[in-house]
Order: C-alpha cells, then structure tokens, then sequence
C-alpha cells in the first residue's frame, strides 16, 4: 500500500490539498525513514503475525478420523506469538518521530492504518484499540 | 434438568472501529470497547493468551496444508465451552448437578453451568461464548432473524448424550468435525493450557498466567476469529450451531 492509497482509502477526504499534506507527512523523513516506512512496518509484523496462509474447506473431511488423531498426537504444537515489544517499540518511535516533525495527529495516522489492516484481515477491531492494547502491553513488557 | 433458557442469543455487535479521534492509547479512561479482563490486574496475561489462542488454533488444526472448518469451528467452541466450566468451578458456592448415564459416563448440569456460557446483559456479553460467537456470524453476514434457537441447541446436546451423536453438532452429515468434541478437546486442550498459564517461552513466563476465573473470558473472547476465518466456505449459521453446541457439550464433561 502507498501513502497515497492509505490516505485516500482511510480518510475519505473531500479537499485534495489536506489529502497531499497528509500524503506529505506520511513520506517526510524521520530520521532514516518515514513515518509512512514505519508504520509500514508496523503493519507488516502484525500482519505477519496474525495472518498465516490457511486453505480453509468445508463439508465433508479429506482426513480419515485415525489419520487426523494419529498426526495431531504426534506433531509438535508450536505458538507462533505477536511480537508486541517490536510492534510496541515500533508505535512509541512512531509517534515520538512525527510528534516532533512531520504529523499533527500521529495517533489519528496510525490508527487509522491499523484500521484498514484489521479490516483487511477480517477482524473485528478498531485500529484504536489495537494500538491501545499494544501500546498497553509493550510499556508493561517494557517496565518490567 | 438440562436447564431454562428463556432469553435468545444476545449477539455482541461486531466492532468494526471506524472512530480514529478521542481514545489516548495508554491514557485517560479505558474505551468502552475494551477487552473483559482490561481492568484486571493480569489483563497483560489475557491479552497474551488471547492472541495466542486466536492466532495459532488454525494453525494447530491444519492437516496436510489444509484447515477443516467445521473441525476448526468446533475446537474453538469445545474450548470456550469447557474453560467457562473450569472458570465456574473457582466459585465454591457454584451450584451443579451431575447427571450418570446408563454408560456410567458423568456430565455436569445447572443454571450456573448454562449462564457461564450465555449473556444475560449487555456488560456480560464480550465474556460469553455465545455471544461472541452469534456476534461473528452477524458480522460476517447472518441475517439476526437466523440466529438458532437456544433450546434447539442444548436440547440436541442433550438428546445426544449416551448415544452415537454424542459429541456431534446438529448441523447436518456433512458439516461434521472430523472427531468427536471430546477427542478435539483431548487433543487440543494441553495446548491451550501451555497459552493460559504462559508456558511458552520467558517473556511469557514473566508476564504470568491467566487466572482460572477468567479462562471463560479469554476463550470465549477468541471463539469469534474461526467463525469469521471460514466465511467463505461455511455459512455462519452452521459455523454458529456448530461452534455453540461444541462450547455446550464441553461445559458439560467430566473427563476428557
């Protein structure tokens, strides 16, 4: 996804210049990179994390019931977890950076970004209470 | 014997966020759509398992690169519906009765035993299953006048006990999990396990695990994401009855 595309999917602006000064602000650079470039990558972990490529099926199963049982006792159950110190980490430089440089309202930005991944990934929350549930957990990670 | 329930489903709409202004993420007051368990002090610890929980049922279910729904659908019912049990045996005043087939098998019924699974206020609904879980299917298209009736549902679970459905959704001969629910719980259950009490790996083990009392909340908070994951190949009405039924039936065992 571009800047562009993100401000133009999330926002529904109708004046074309708040569009490019949003536009702007995500490419300004913050240090190395962009705010657009880390909230990029925001996104991308959390997706990476909650968006594994499953087939799903339905009706009858492929899988005799011995098979399925057999396999599932024997393989090993990993926990694939969400990197909330890296994203969390991630959303505090986020936010300082473009405090600081480039957008009025760096929370606005990012939760409207986690808006459009939720809704991409089907799941049932706002981009708020993603950032504050990861916001929430990073710090406590963070100060223990 | 196998309870009253005289109120319908109460689905929990589904939160599609939207507002992107007010909420201070680590500040102010908690929003209103938080998570059960927000102000609880192991609110980190749930909000850990719950991820958990969500993130990797698909994956732990998946067989040859491929995720039966229906077998998926009823894990995480079976799941939430046995952790609520579990949840309500923290109580010691919690009234049960336990009801011996002819086979000798025990299963456990009440009023207490039903209400851990289903909304009887708006402030209960993102702790129970049920609701949770109708609210999926709404979100991902079921009409609210579809939603199954509830004593169709524990009254099949029910019927079934003793018999050859045991353990099998209503939901039809070719909407069924690959095993019965008791033999998805006996394997999937240690597992969940290791996510509630954080037995995954330091980081976890820091954060401590998630108290019994709110095993019921965490499990019927993730029982939403595989309704909604299998949209595409299940009509949410029979992910409902299935994902429902299991999370009955496994409120109601003694063994695994």
């Amino acid at each position: 996804m571009t800047p562009e595309l993100l401000v133009e999917s999330t926002f529904r602006l109708e004046s074309a210049a708040v569009k490019q000064a949003l536009v702007k602000a995500l490419k300004a650079p913050v240090g190395t990179s962009s705010l657009f470039g880390l909230m990029n990558s925001i996104v991308e972990t959390y997706s990476a994390a909650l968006n594994p490529s499953h087939v799903f099926y339905s009706g009858p199963s492929l899988t005799p019931a011995a098979s399925f049982v057999a396999a599932q006792s024997s393989r090993p159950m990993t926990v694939r977890t969400i990197r909330h110190t890296e994203v969390g980490g991630m959303i505090e430089k986020t936010m300082s950076a473009a405090a600081k440089n480039t957008a009025d309202d760096a929370m606005t930005l990012l939760a409207a970004h986690l808006d459009v991944l939720m809704r991409q990934l089907g799941m049932p929350y706002s981009g708020n209470k993603v950032l504050a549930d990861l916001l929430r957990t990073y710090r406590e990670l963070r100060d223990r | 014997m196998f309870g009253k329930r005289n109120r319908p489903v109460q689905p929990e709409p589904p939160r599609t966020g939207g507002t992107t202004s007010g909420q201070s993420p680590g500040g102010g007051p908690p929003p209103a759509d938080d998570m059960p368990w927000a102000s609880d002090p192991a609110a980190v610890a749930c909000n850990l398992a719950f991820g958990n929980l969500a993130n990797n049922l698909a994956s732990w279910v998946e067989h040859e690169g491929r995720v039966h729904s229906e077998t998926y659908v009823a894990v995480s019912g079976a799941i939430a519906g046995y952790a609520a049990q579990k949840s309500l045996m923290q109580d010691p005043g919690a009234m049960l009765q336990a009801v011996r087939t002819a086979s000798g098998e025990e299963y456990l019924f009440g009023d207490a035993l039903n209400e851990m699974l289903l909304a009887r206020t708006d402030a209960d609904a993102p702790a129970r299953v049920l609701s949770r879980a109708a609210g999926a299917a709404v979100s991902v298209g079921m009409p609210m006048s579809a939603v199954p009736k509830l004593d169709d549902m524990f009254g099949h679970v029910s019927a079934c006990l003793g018999g050859p459905m045991e353990g099998r959704p209503s939901s039809g001969p070719d909407h069924q999990p690959i095993v019965p629910v008791r033999e998805l719980l006996a394997l999937y259950w240690p597992h969940v396990l290791r996510v509630l009490r954080g037995d995954i790996d330091d980081l976890h083990r820091r954060m401590g695990l998630v108290p019994p009392r709110l095993w019921r909340a965490v499990t019927a908070y993730a029982s939403a994401r595989p309704i909604i994951d299998v949209k595409e190949v299940l009509d949410p009405r029979v992910a409902l009855i299935i994902a429902m039924e299991s999370a009955i039936y496994g409120s109601k065992l003694t063994r695994l």
